[in-house]
């Protein structure tokens, strides 16, 4: 009887350890699952894909490094094809089939407000790098506590414009505006912003984007003699206004652009050389940690890192899986206090802390920096401490 | 403006002549003319990117590359549908210009690309007045090539025998035109046109895959006020659209965001008050 007793032991161990094991074995492995909505195609297919590099890099050193709460970190990156639809159709999917912890990623406003729109419904942590659109922010995230924002909204891209002008001592600016949502919306807060900042706005006037002939444009601005002349358009305005403003005689002292991308060739463009630029970030960027990264995307890609996008989606995922880390679990309210808790001072070359913004509750970035065009280069010019050369101005255009 | 509204006109002259060719040969309304400029803008970038080639230069070999898709599309897709219903014919050319895009989109990325020609911003100065180099070069070979398309068709064989089937297909074929072989040879010539105007946009522009559609509605906005099939009158019509452009962009504030709405309204006033264009 005794031995009997002594014999089922080994049996009764087997048996704790196969119903207490194989879940407890099962969650180690099981990864931690983020998904991301970026447009790997269409008109902004370049920045999305730029995006995945970020991703592939922040992800390797992360799960390098022994994963997230001892378990891998796995992304799943859905196509929104820039179309909002699309968006919305993924992220069913990230959230249903894939089961996804946490949503990072986003560029286009009007994508975002499609999946902020399914968010609403279908509650989930959004660390979100896209859109600069405030009504967003006003309309659909105002005191959201499960909204991380990234990116810049369109306000602080203004305020940082504006900064940029004063810092150079300009006292009147020429601003000419793509007539759609992109380039009409920041009107208001031009005027604004100018007004705060003590500069006089001496002409504002819209064109179409893709008009292959803005000499009639560029004559007006040139009349109206503005110390900067600011252009808000798509990359594809970008040659015709630099190079028809130089046919037209137009020289002012600072030319700025504000395209989302800068078309494929301009380094090499003559008569692009001394426009001004503003963005989060550029290859030229001296910080420590931008040079690494920079470094490490030309050891893995064989190519130069071209737009701001690679570093804040690499800022994204390492920040998030941080967040996991510190807060010891993927539970929601967990993971967004250690999210709003984050201090992180990567890539982009200034710290990134989340604070409130104008009615949001999570903002990141909140200034850009400002550039110029040198042989090819975005040598950064603004703010002192980042500059990595003297702003040439005025920038000395003409014919 | 004057100068500003003609030399405009001719990149406008240049993108719609060869819709005018198809339209009026042919009598099929191309929704893919915008893309088969589009490809030649393209060509004209990685010709100058890769081999450091003129876009002026890449003509002769620009204009024949594209020809020849003209000819393959004919061949394989738009002979099936000569006599098939017009909504047919459009959709058609309308899949054919959201492939073209696509596959540019796939090939090429969105973001658009710039040939940085050297004298892609020099002006020439006449007294007073400054303007673009590359502008008043796409003005004089519109201008060229507008007058020579209409000395083909007025005074050689092939020129006639077009001519004769534009009027009466039936009527050509019966006195020994091939009429197939005319079709052929004016849709390849038209999206070698279309190409051409896409060489010229890549020596002032940059070259992206949606620049398509905004040439198509220019150039469709030109051979109605020409008249559809007028290639004389497509030079007077482009001057009209690019003239009046100017004027409603440099004198209406905010005028630049209406030049869209230029073309549709005289698409509309042509419409309403002289049906068969403003020249025929």
């Amino acid at each position: 009887m005794r031995t009997r007793r002594w014999r089922a032991v080994p049996v009764v161990a087997v048996v704790v350890l196969l119903t207490v094991l194989p879940p407890a074995a099962a969650q180690r492995a099981a990864p931690v699952r983020l998904g991301a909505i970026i447009p790997l195609s269409g008109p902004e297919g370049v920045s999305g894909q730029a995006m995945q590099k970020g991703y592939q890099l922040a992800l390797e050193e992360v799960n390098a490094r022994g994963g997230v709460l001892g378990r891998p970190l796995e992304l799943i990156v859905e196509d929104d094809k820039g179309d909002p639809p699309t968006g919305a159709a993924v992220f069913q999917k990230l959230v249903t089939r894939d089961r996804i912890d946490i949503l990072i990623g986003g560029l286009q406003s009007s994508v975002t407000i499609a999946v902020v729109s399914q968010v609403l419904r279908q509650p989930i942590l959004m660390a979100w790098t896209g859109a600069a659109f405030s009504g967003i922010e006003r309309d659909l995230v105002k005191d959201a506590d499960w909204f991380f924002h990234y990116h810049p909204w369109d306000y602080h891209n203004t305020d940082s414009l504006f900064r940029f002008i004063q810092a150079i001592g300009a006292k009147t600016v020429a601003v000419a505006h793509e007539d759609g949502p992109f380039g009409a919306g920041s009107i208001d807060a031009i005027r604004a912003f100018a007004r705060n900042y003590g500069v006089e706005v001496t002409f504002i006037d819209a064109f179409k984007s893709g008009t292959p002939d803005l000499t009639p444009l560029l004559t007006k601005a040139k009349a109206a003699n503005a110390d900067v002349f600011v252009f808000i358009s798509f990359a594809q305005d970008v040659v015709p206004i630099v190079t028809q403003a130089r046919q037209v005689g137009f020289a002012p002292k600072l030319m700025i652009g504000t395209p989302p991308s800068w078309p494929i060739g301009y380094e090499r463009l003559a008569a692009g050389n001394n426009v001004a630029g503003l963005a989060l970030w550029t290859p030229e960027n001296r910080h420590p940690a931008s040079r690494r990264f920079v470094s490490r995307w030309r050891e893995k890609f064989r190519e130069e890192p071209t737009s701001y996008w690679g570093p804040l989606a690499y800022t994204n995922v390492v920040t998030v899986a941080d967040a996991v880390n510190r807060a010891g679990s993927t539970d929601r309210a967990a993971v967004t206090r250690a999210l709003a808790a984050t201090d992180y001072e990567g890539p982009i070359g200034r710290r990134l802390t989340f604070k409130r913004s104008l009615v949001g509750r999570y903002q990141g970035f909140t200034s850009l920096i400002a550039f110029q065009w040198r042989d090819g280069k975005q040598v950064t010019v603004w703010p002192e401490e980042l500059a990595g050369a003297r702003l040439q101005y005025p920038a000395g255009y003409g014919r | 403006m004057l100068i500003f509204g003609t030399l405009r006109s001719g990149l406008y002259a240049l993108a719609a002549v060869g819709l005018a060719l198809s339209v009026g040969v042919i009598g099929i309304v191309n929704f893919a003319h915008g893309e088969f400029l589009m490809l030649g803008a393209y060509l004209g970038y990685w010709l100058f990117a890769s081999y450091g080639v003129d876009p002026l230069a890449a003509i002769p070999l620009g204009a024949a590359g594209l020809f020849a898709l003209g000819g393959a599309l004919y061949r394989t897709a738009i002979q099936r549908v000569l006599r098939a219903p017009e909504l047919n014919q459009m959709l058609l050319t309308f899949g054919i210009a959201i492939f073209l895009q696509n596959l540019a989109v796939i090939l090429w990325s969105g973001d658009p690309r710039t040939a940085a020609i050297p004298y892609k911003a020099s002006a020439l100065t006449l007294g007073p007045f400054t303007i673009g180099l590359p502008q008043v070069v796409v003005f004089a070979l519109a201008m060229g090539l507008t007058v020579a398309l209409y000395a083909v068709l007025g005074r050689t064989r092939v020129g006639k025998a077009m001519r004769a089937v534009a009027q009466d297909r039936v009527g050509a074929a019966i006195v020994g035109v091939e009429v197939d072989r005319i079709y052929l040879l004016a849709f390849g010539l038209s999206v070698a046109l279309a190409g051409t105007a896409g060489l010229m946009i890549t020596l002032q522009l940059s070259a992206s895959p949606y620049m398509g559609l905004l040439y198509t509605l220019k150039a469709f906005a030109i051979i109605v006020m020409a008249g559809l099939g007028n290639i004389g009158a497509v030079v007077y019509a482009s001057l009209v659209l690019g003239l009046a452009e100017a004027f409603v962009e440099f004198y209406v504030p905010n005028g630049g965001g209406w030049s869209e709405g230029v073309f549709f309204l005289l698409i509309l006033l042509v419409l309403l008050v002289r049906p068969r264009g403003l020249f025929q």
